[in-house]
């Protein structure tokens, strides 16, 4: 049998545990709003990102212009073009490493019968890199071919099936496939191969915009819009992100907004175990008198109330943890219609929110420590 | 050798001050056994914890074998406590979350004592006081008079030279008392130790070789003395 003040700590713990659970509370609270609140806004972030990555370009590269008349989208486009002889420019960025997918297109439109069309050339495997959500009936037109993919509501004016062919400006044009309904521009477009577009609308070697996906989480658009202008100065590159940056800003201040709440939970948790401990200091005036009868210095004595609120601090910030994460899993699709995933939320959260834990309660210690190396060991022994 | 020149303590209550101890002068050598009486609020325990170094005195000077020990800074003077001064209460003041074991070891964990060395230190200290069976029993499950041997346990398993007890027998039995009285006894015989003790018995104060009598924070002077050597 040994004896350490880990021992003594313990042992007086054993048979307080109604007082050790109550001022635990608050520190498991704390710990569990500041864990919860990390990993709803971390699995919102890395949803966030993953949609980005998924879905659609991150920069609109258009020619420079003072002139606007089509409207493709969000994205209005001049009469002016894009020589595609300087689409390889792009390539030539020092973040090319992050462009995951180039798409270079020509828009225009055509007559067809009464009605006129808007007519996308398209190089097909880039523009469906950017568009993943693309569900196409047949296949996507082949490159430098006449063949072409209709938009749902287009399908439906021309009430054409996959193979029939149409007529436009006198090219004959074979469905290769169908686009189901996006509910975007994409439904009313009619989907070339660029050249062949080129040719159709009779703008050969020009390119109306440039689409461009980026192969990251959070990268720096800005810094490859400003390197697309540099390396093609009649080019003006718009990086897309105001939109993710409401929805990343929208959850930064809900986790900064808990991070305070947590924050606040946690000064009173800390008053909470400062006065616990101020408490047992009182109630432990006998023992303390004890101790020091038996030779205990202020050393001594701060080591154990240390050790204690160590331990505390411990116990508060594991099991804060366990809530924590258990409720960001129930929380998460209630409140954020987030679904959590543990297995995503970076483990440094864990001896991070253990050590705080410590930390706060070593810092309630340090006054109720303070307080009972100052007491008369003579008053204390007089105690009943 | 314990020396107090003209020691007093003053506490203020309520405006007023009181003279626990009042001018005291004493010279207790290596070896003494010496009993403390007098009425309540008279002085005794105060002077028990003057020499325990655990009470600073308002005035005047305690020496121990030459060290003055309210000269020592705090620290120094808890580690003066731990190497010379065993306590004794009328309570015996045991940890009750701690077995009988882990009581004795307490004073050498503050020493500091090895740690591979507390278990042997101590079950020979409860083999002295006769508790070597009930090593591992809590307070709670012992009796006054096995308590209080436990805490005799505790105050000389350091070794100290000065075993200070407040009431030793206050709360037990005649019998029980005596018991203790006789154990104390065999300590100052055998080993040497130098006893102080406060007690209101006057048949237990009659078995040591010098009696202390305080009124008022004063040792009495009167026509027998009353600190005087028996051997």
């Amino acid at each position: 049998m040994k004896l350490r003040a880990i021992t003594m700590v313990l042992k007086n713990f054993s048979r307080r545990k109604a007082r050790l659970i109550l001022s635990s509370i608050g520190l498991i609270l704390a710990i569990a709003v500041i864990v919860s609140t990390f990993t709803v806004a971390h699995s919102m972030q890395i949803q966030i990102g993953a949609e980005v990555e998924k879905y659609g370009p991150n920069i609109i590269v258009t020619p420079k212009s003072e002139s606007i008349s089509v409207p493709y989208g969000s994205v209005v486009v001049g009469n002016v073009t894009i020589p595609e002889s300087s689409l390889e420019k792009i390539y030539t960025i020092p973040n090319r490493g992050n462009l995951r997918a180039v798409s270079p297109k020509i828009y225009g439109q055509v007559e067809y019968g009464n009605s006129s069309l808007l007519v996308v050339g398209m190089i097909s495997e880039q523009e469906a890199k950017l568009k993943k959500w693309w569900n196409v009936g047949g296949s996507l037109p082949q490159n430098d071919t006449n063949q072409i993919l209709l938009g749902s509501a287009v399908e439906s004016f021309l009430r054409s099936s996959v193979g029939s062919t149409i007529t436009i400006n006198n090219m004959t044009l074979t469905i290769a496939g169908i686009l189901s309904e996006t509910g975007s521009v994409d439904d009313y477009s009619l989907f070339l191969p660029l050249h062949t577009a080129q040719k159709l609308l009779n703008l050969p070697g020009a390119l109306s915009v440039i689409d461009v996906g980026a192969l990251c989480q959070n990268c720096p658009v800005e810094v490859m819009s400003q390197q697309i202008m540099d390396a093609m100065p009649e080019v003006k590159a718009t990086p897309i992100k105001q939109a993710v940056e409401t929805r990343m800003k929208a959850i930064e201040q809900t986790a900064n907004f808990s991070l305070l709440l947590g924050s606040i939970i946690l000064a009173v948790g800390c008053a909470g175990i400062m006065n616990t401990m101020l408490a047992s200091v009182h109630e432990r005036m006998k023992e303390i008198g004890i101790f020091m009868s038996l030779g205990a210095d202020d050393f001594h004595l701060y080591k154990i109330f240390i050790l204690e609120s160590l331990i505390l601090g411990l116990i508060g910030g594991l099991i804060g943890c366990l809530v924590g994460l258990v409720s960001s899993t129930i929380m998460g699709p209630l409140l954020m219609k987030t679904m959590i995933s543990l297995w995503e939320t970076p483990l440094y959260i864990i001896p991070l929110c253990i050590a705080l834990s410590i930390i706060v309660c070593i810092a309630a210690s340090l006054y109720p420590a303070w307080r009972a190396s100052k007491i008369d060991p003579v008053q204390a022994l007089r105690t009943v | 050798m314990i020396v107090m020149k003209d020691v007093t303590k003053i506490y203020e209550m309520g405006g007023a001050q009181v003279f626990a101890l009042n001018g005291v002068n004493l010279e207790v050598d290596d070896g003494d056994f010496l009993a403390v009486m007098g009425p309540s609020g008279s002085g005794k325990s105060t002077l028990l914890y003057t020499i325990g170094a655990l009470l600073t005195p308002t005035k005047g000077n305690v020496t121990i074998d030459g060290k003055s020990i309210y000269k020592m800074k705090p620290r120094q003077r808890a580690e003066f406590r731990r190497e010379n001064v065993g306590f004794i209460f009328q309570t015996f003041e045991l940890l009750p979350y701690l077995t009988a074991l882990e009581n004795v070891m307490l004073p050498l964990y503050l020493s500091g004592v090895a740690i591979s060395k507390h278990e042997d230190i101590a079950e020979e200290a409860l083999r002295k006081v006769g508790l070597a069976d009930r090593a591992l029993h809590k307070p709670t499950e012992l009796s006054g008079g096995e308590q209080q041997r436990v805490s005799i346990a505790r105050g000389i398993v350091n070794n100290p030279h000065i075993l200070l007890a407040d009431e030793p027998t206050g709360n037990l039995d005649q019998k029980t008392g005596n018991e203790i009285i006789q154990f104390l006894h065999k300590l100052n015989d055998r080993d040497g130790l130098t006893i102080i003790m406060v007690t209101h018995d006057p048949d237990k104060a009659r078995l040591s070789n010098m009696v202390l009598q305080m009124i008022d924070g004063r040792v009495v002077e009167d026509e027998e003395p009353t600190y005087r050597k028996r051997k």
